[in-house]
């Protein structure tokens, strides 16, 4: 289990240090310096080399990647040319606002979706499994910037049900979480779909196995096999395909944080291409990346937990 | 493609795709105005008879934008899907049938572009490349081609046990025939239903990107560039944004039945329902 | 019918829809299985062995269609809800099933497991379910139970899996205990050992046992009595020996002949019953084995053969009963 953690942890970190280079390398040899690029072309020269030699832009690019890099291991981002605030502080300022909501989104969608799952898995060719069919299908195929912008049409603008927009005044509780309501409705709906139909799917697996049959030759009583004996392992991929939703999540809120102006890293990273500060970009992809390589292995360690026979072969 | 018409959501899959195809080749014959031209006296107009579905904040002519955006919509996912399906075959041909070191190498480089964030990595390629409908398919091509590596893979891992494939490179079949005679025929059903699931995802990122500004550049018509038009002015009147939405919903909605219909007709027992 | 009667299976017929039409897995089967007998039943695959025993084990899948009674200690199971067809599994009877690989949870514990299976009984509590199944694990030979409960299916071997099936089977104190084909994922050594136990285990059983093959020659070693299935039909009845020494149907003398243990003479070549068995989507209307069967004539395969009584207990479903 240790060693399988570590390996798991040492090729999230190879994963980022790789996507980071790329990303790094692309930024400095890539038309246009980034320089004259946040400038403006009315900068002078002395500004010019004054902003080069601050950002470390007059030595050679493996330098700056070596150094960027080794800088990232110890926390350090980097400072922020505008407000000179470190980089780490103002992504992992804004970090929170996305894990809420991504937390939210997949969390509702996960209450209601396991429980539809199982039951039609139940009462299969049902008219509520036909309906979770067609459901599915339609709200997984929706992009959720699509259901937001729907979603806020209907309930903020037609029907003043909701606010609109933004994250809430700060330290009123319910304010935020009635702004939170609509955000993680549109991220959570195509989840619902998803995640009834897999758990559905592999619960149908379950319970045709052999082992299920022996249960019932014992006269167990068949919620029991349900709940007790069968959802256990009905669920293991499902809990893969959470960990690596989550980590999509995060990167799919950038739309949702844009429609619904609210903070958070997608908003940031938004308004760093934007604005064209890739010290900032780069930090808010590192951050985003690392957060969504850590949500697949928490997702693998997760499944390794939940099945002995992983667990133990590990 | 009888089976596909006697399915319940293939029937209505069909319909969308086969509809949305015939608007975009025909997109200059139906479209009533220019999708560029600007009439700054006829801004903001709601539905009426000369604009059917209105006209946004430039007085171009909402519908005539919708049905080039089809274009572009369309074009983007023939554009990156093929080049998907042919680097995803080349890709997956090598692992496949090339030393087994090259084979982990490429199975991890896919495994670990399945764990980027997509959206963020085409913000990030976006500000780097600078914003263009190239810069999205380039992002889509990354994406979705490991899919297609992996599932021409494990058919060339398949069949490179298999007795028949054996004989016909024994006999000095070269690899080219043996993909075409054996290894094609076989994934064709997987790869219209992959590709057409993808077609969805490519809407979605390029409509996505686009209402964010970072997709299609304007003036060129993009569905996510026409909701975002709509989208500013929400409070002057939904129906620019009930209009611009619609075609999204209908294009992913209708791929992605079409992707379901196909894989249920190809595979009864696959699991979902008809 | 006589007292000691555990289980009378009367004229019963169980049909499966499927998309290539109905199929009729069991046709008129009679069977009455006594208190104390092990009772052999032999068939190859798709002769309807399968749903004969899943219907005495009160569980049948939710498309099949049955008629007929299968009176257990009385009690119709075939009119029974499926609510009190739950009473009886595990509870009366009790299954030990083929593949001990898969019929395991793979998530609880033995030790778990083997609690579950007890839940009939309300009155232990579950420290005291946990001693019995201690106790039931050294009677089917694992050694070291202590520990055993504490681990996985996966990580025990086939024969000890299978030795936990049998005790989950024994720890519900069964009337009637159903071995499926217990032995035939095993290999030969642990197959052996597995035939031993339940041997040795007979007298747990406070009824009768009835044991599932394809194999005949452990049913010469187990059993007391002998059934034989063709085609959804039972083709002979009848004391092992008398059977085995002298089979009346020409179907068991075919399938004697082909069973490499019972085999005296050398050959070269083991002998096979050339054909297949019938399309049970349409059973032929004479005798299911005529196309198969030596001495089949004309009324063989118009006429549906009689029931003929070969002895005490012995039956031939057959026109052309042999001496």
């Amino acid at each position: 289990m240790i060693w399988y953690t570590a390996q798991r942890l040492l090729w999230s970190v190879a994963v980022m240090t790789i996507t980071i280079s790329v990303l790094f390398c692309l930024i400095y040899v890539i038309p246009g310096d980034p320089v004259s690029m946040a400038l403006g072309p009315r900068a002078t020269e002395a500004m010019r080399s004054e902003l080069m030699t601050r950002m470390g832009l007059d030595r050679p690019v493996l330098e700056q990647l070596w150094r960027f890099i080794a800088n990232a291991f110890t926390g350090d981002l980097g400072t922020d040319m505008w407000s000179r605030q470190p980089i780490s502080r103002i992504a992992l300022g804004a970090l929170p606002h996305t894990l809420l909501l991504a937390t939210l989104g997949i969390g509702w969608a996960a209450l209601i979706g396991i429980p539809l799952g199982c039951w039609t898995a139940l009462r299969r060719d049902g008219l509520a499994d036909r309906l979770l069919g067609v459901f599915s299908a339609v709200t997984i195929a929706l992009p959720s910037f699509v259901v937001a912008i729907y979603g806020l049409l209907i309930f903020s603008v037609q029907l003043k049900w909701l606010p609109a927009l933004g994250a809430g005044a700060a330290g009123d509780i319910a304010d935020q979480a009635r702004r939170l309501i609509l955000p993680s409705f549109a991220i959570g709906l195509g989840w619902v779909g998803f995640l009834a139909r897999m758990v559905r799917a592999s619960m149908i697996e379950v319970l045709s196995e052999n082992h299920i049959r022996m249960l019932r030759a014992f006269g167990l009583r068949e919620s029991r096999i349900v709940l007790r004996y069968a959802l256990p392992i009905a669920v293991i991929p499902t809990v893969t395909i959470i960990g690596m939703g989550f980590g999509s999540l995060l990167s799919g809120a950038v739309l949702i944080e844009i429609v619904f102006n609210r903070p958070g890293i997608g908003k940031l990273t938004y308004d760093a291409v934007m604005s064209r500060n890739f010290p900032l970009l780069t930090g808010c992809v590192l951050v985003t990346t690392a957060c969504y390589v850590l949500c697949t292995v928490a997702a693998d360690l997760m499944v390794a937990r939940l099945d002995p026979r992983i667990r133990k072969s590990l | 493609m009888h089976a596909l018409v006697a399915h319940p959501s293939g029937a209505f899959a069909s319909v969308c795709v086969g509809f949305l195809i015939l608007v975009a080749v025909f997109a200059p014959l139906i479209a009533p105005y220019d999708p560029t031209g600007i009439d700054i006296l006829a801004r903001l107009q709601g539905p009426s008879l000369a604009h059917p579905l209105g006209t946004d904040q430039l007085g171009r002519d909402v519908l005539s934008r919708i049905i080039f955006g089809t274009r572009t919509a369309l074009l983007a996912s023939t554009v990156a899907l093929g080049a998907s399906v042919v680097l995803g075959t080349l890709f997956g041909l090598i692992a496949g049938y090339g030393p087994r070191l090259l084979d982990k190498l490429l199975m991890l480089v896919f495994d670990s572009i399945k764990s980027l964030p997509l959206l963020i990595m085409a913000l990030a390629l976006g500000a780097v490349l600078g914003p263009s409908l190239t810069t999205v398919i380039i992002v889509v091509i990354i994406f979705t081609m490991p899919a297609y590596a992996r599932l021409v893979r494990s058919q060339a891992l398949v069949l490179k046990q298999s007795e028949y494939v054996l004989a016909a490179r024994a006999m000095g079949a070269p690899i080219t025939r043996v993909m075409f005679r054996h290894i094609l025929p076989n994934l064709f059903g997987p790869l219209i239903v992959l590709v057409c699931m993808d077609v969805t995802m490519v809407i979605t990122v390029e409509s996505g990107l686009s209402f964010i500004g970072l997709g299609t550049q304007p003036p060129s018509p993009s569905w996510g560039s026409i909701l975002n038009d709509g989208f500013s002015f929400i409070r002057q009147g939904s129906f620019l944004v009930i209009a611009a939405g619609l075609p999204i919903v209908v294009a992913t909605i209708g791929f992605n039945f079409l992707g379901e219909a196909i894989r249920d007709i190809l595979d009864p027992k696959s699991g979902s329902r008809s | 019918m006589s007292a000691a009667a555990l289980l009378e299976i009367d004229h019963l017929s169980i049909r499966y829809a499927t998309p290539r039409g109905t199929v009729q897995a069991v046709r008129d089967v009679n069977l009455t299985i006594r208190r104390g007998e092990v009772i052999g039943l032999v068939g190859e695959s798709g002769s309807g062995k399968s749903s004969l025993v899943s219907s005495m084990m009160a569980l049948l899948p939710d498309n099949a269609a049955v008629d007929g009674r299968l009176r257990f200690e009385g009690t119709d199971i075939v009119a029974l809800p499926e609510t009190g067809r739950r009473q009886l599994r595990g509870n009366g009877i009790a299954a030990i099933f083929q593949d001990p690989f898969t019929a395991l949870n793979p998530v609880v514990t033995i030790g778990d497991l083997l609690v579950a299976v007890q839940h009939h009984d309300h009155g232990a509590g579950t420290r005291e379910k946990r001693r019995r199944a201690t106790e039931m694990m050294a009677r089917v030979g694992i050694s070291d139970a202590g520990r055993r409960l504490r681990q996985y299916p996966f990580e025990l071997s086939g024969g000890m899996r299978q030795r936990v099936a049998i005790a989950a089977a024994l720890l519900t104190h069964p009337t009637l205990l159903i071995a499926d084909e217990p032995t035939t994922a095993l290999d030969a050594t642990t197959e052996a050992q597995i035939i031993d136990l339940l041997r040795r285990n007979r007298s747990a059983v406070d009824g009768a046992i009835v044991f599932v093959t394809h194999h005949l020659g452990l049913v010469a070693q187990l059993c007391d009595r002998v059934a034989v299935m063709y085609a959804g039909e039972i083709v002979e009845t009848g004391p092992v020996g008398a059977v085995f020494a002298n089979p009346r149907h020409p179907y068991t003398r075919a399938l004697i002949a082909c069973e490499p243990a019972l085999i005296r003479a050398a050959t070269r070549r083991l002998p096979t019953i050339g054909g297949a068995p019938p399309d049970l989507t349409a059973p032929p209307a004479g005798c299911g084995f005529a196309p198969r069967c030596p001495l089949a004539d004309e009324t063989c395969r118009s006429l549906a053969p009689p029931v003929v009584a070969t002895g005490e207990n012995a039956t031939a479903r057959c026109h052309k009963v042999l001496p």
